[in-house]
């Protein structure tokens, strides 16, 4: 079964609310008549959710995007594991109303499909590299982290001063798009001047590009429950999630700059992702991948 | 900046009071969520991203409410109505009362509009981090 997930999630789910209910929803009179008889036959609204909720879990595409295998663009094929992925939950998405998900989640407007924006992968990529005013341990350790990823690409036998201007240099050209040049042999220092777009390492947004078990289906509901009081009832949360199992396809447009050529580039991004992982939670597990091997072996998947 | 919006700015620093509660500076936490408003609107529809930002029992680090009670004075600025600031009316009864009246579109255009003008006035405060 297909259809706009996007359109489900956002729009399709709040159509069936009529004036009198919203106004019930937002004065929380609903919530305590809700709350007061909790056996109270389902609103209409309520059994729209419902359905809309099902429709969204079931989902699974006729037809994928095509894995870009275009002359030029590198690709990264990286697949979703336990519990998931979640992407967009910045994004605003309870009304207070039982059994909706209360948290947001990004969607491709043209597909429905969930995508992992590639302004999002770039930032990612970065969030590796120390900042400035960052405190010292946590510099050092993002400095410790890229040396190694970084052995056999930079010289080994480098003082911590000299990594420490290659890694500048580095982060510079690849997400500001500017490099450290002399405009004569003869000068002494470098200055900074902008890398034509041509030559510019794009960040494209990642997309699905096939399915590995789950019949199909990209979205699976999940919970988090926060315990508030010791001696309170927990109320679990539901939220929508990109199942384990869904490959994405990274894909990027890199050129030799910054002291590295395009190929270690690509195994640089690729070690950062497999390792901090992308979206939401990821310190609870969620949003990490594992390697894609190839599963044309296997027949039980979805592929375009 | 186009004159709809410059138009706007004064109503907006007036609406924006609300948010400081007569000091020069504002949360920064309204920042973002009258950023993401616009955005909102668009993704959910109206009715739905104004309840979202009014609903009783929100978790959120500031009152969204205040902020749909800044827009809602705007709104009703243009429309040449009093508003009381210290009332409990809400931007959802309005644009509610004014689906009934066919307006809503121009009602529409002129939150979104208002969210516009919200944002750049806030953003000539102090934004003051929490903790």
């Amino acid at each position: 079964m297909t259809a706009n997930a996007g359109y489900l999630f956002y729009k399709k789910y709040y159509k069936d609310i009529k004036s009198e209910d919203w106004e019930k929803i937002v004065s929380g009179e609903y919530k305590k008549e809700r709350s007061s008889d909790k056996k109270k036959e389902k609103t209409p609204f309520e059994k729209a959710i419902d359905t809309v909720n099902g429709q969204i879990e079931i989902l699974s595409p006729d037809k994928l995007p095509d894995s870009l295998e275009l002359k030029g663009i590198t690709a990264i094929k990286l697949v979703t594991t336990n519990p998931g992925l979640l992407i967009g939950s910045g994004y605003s998405h309870e009304t207070g109303i039982e059994n909706e998900y209360k948290i947001g989640f990004f969607f491709d407007h043209t597909t429905g499909l969930p995508v992992i924006p590639g302004s999002s992968v770039k930032g990612v990529l970065r969030s590796v590299f120390p900042k400035p005013d960052e405190p010292d341990s946590k510099q050092n350790g993002k400095k410790s982290y890229l040396k190694n990823l970084l052995k056999g690409i930079f010289d080994e036998t480098l003082s911590d001063k000299e990594f420490d201007k290659k890694l500048i240099k580095l982060e510079k050209a690849v997400f500001e798009g500017t490099e450290f040049v002399k405009a004569k042999e003869s000068d002494k220092d470098e200055k900074e001047q902008r890398i034509p777009m041509a030559k510019r390492d794009i960040f494209f947004d990642a997309r699905i590009i096939e399915t590995i078990g789950n019949s199909g289906k990209i979205f699976g509901k999940d919970s988090i429950t926060p315990h508030k009081h010791p001696l309170k009832n927990p109320i679990p949360l539901k939220f929508l999630k990109v199942l384990p199992g869904v490959v994405f396809q990274f894909s990027f447009r890199l050129s030799d700059s910054g002291g590295i050529s395009a190929d270690e580039k690509k195994r640089l991004f690729q070690d950062i992702l497999l390792t901090i992982g992308a979206g939401a939670k990821t310190n609870v597990g969620y949003g990490q991948f594992v390697e894609y091997k190839d599963q044309s072996a296997n027949t039980s998947h979805t592929t375009a | 900046m186009n004159k709809k919006l410059e138009r706007l700015i004064p109503i907006a620093l007036e609406a924006a009071k609300i948010l400081s509660k007569g000091t020069d500076s504002i949360p920064s936490e309204y920042n973002g969520y009258i950023a993401s408003f616009g955005a909102s609107v668009i993704q959910s529809g109206l009715k739905s991203a104004v309840a979202f930002n009014e609903r009783t029992a929100s978790e959120s680090a500031e009152s969204k409410a205040d902020l749909m009670k800044a827009l809602l004075s705007m709104v009703k600025k243009q429309n040449g109505i009093d508003h009381d600031p210290n009332s409990d009316e809400k931007l959802l009864s309005y644009i509610l009362e004014n689906e009934k009246s066919d307006n809503l579109g121009r009602i529409k255009r002129q939150i979104l509009d208002s969210a516009t003008a919200l944002k750049l006035a806030i953003r000539t405060f102090i934004l003051v981090k929490k903790g």
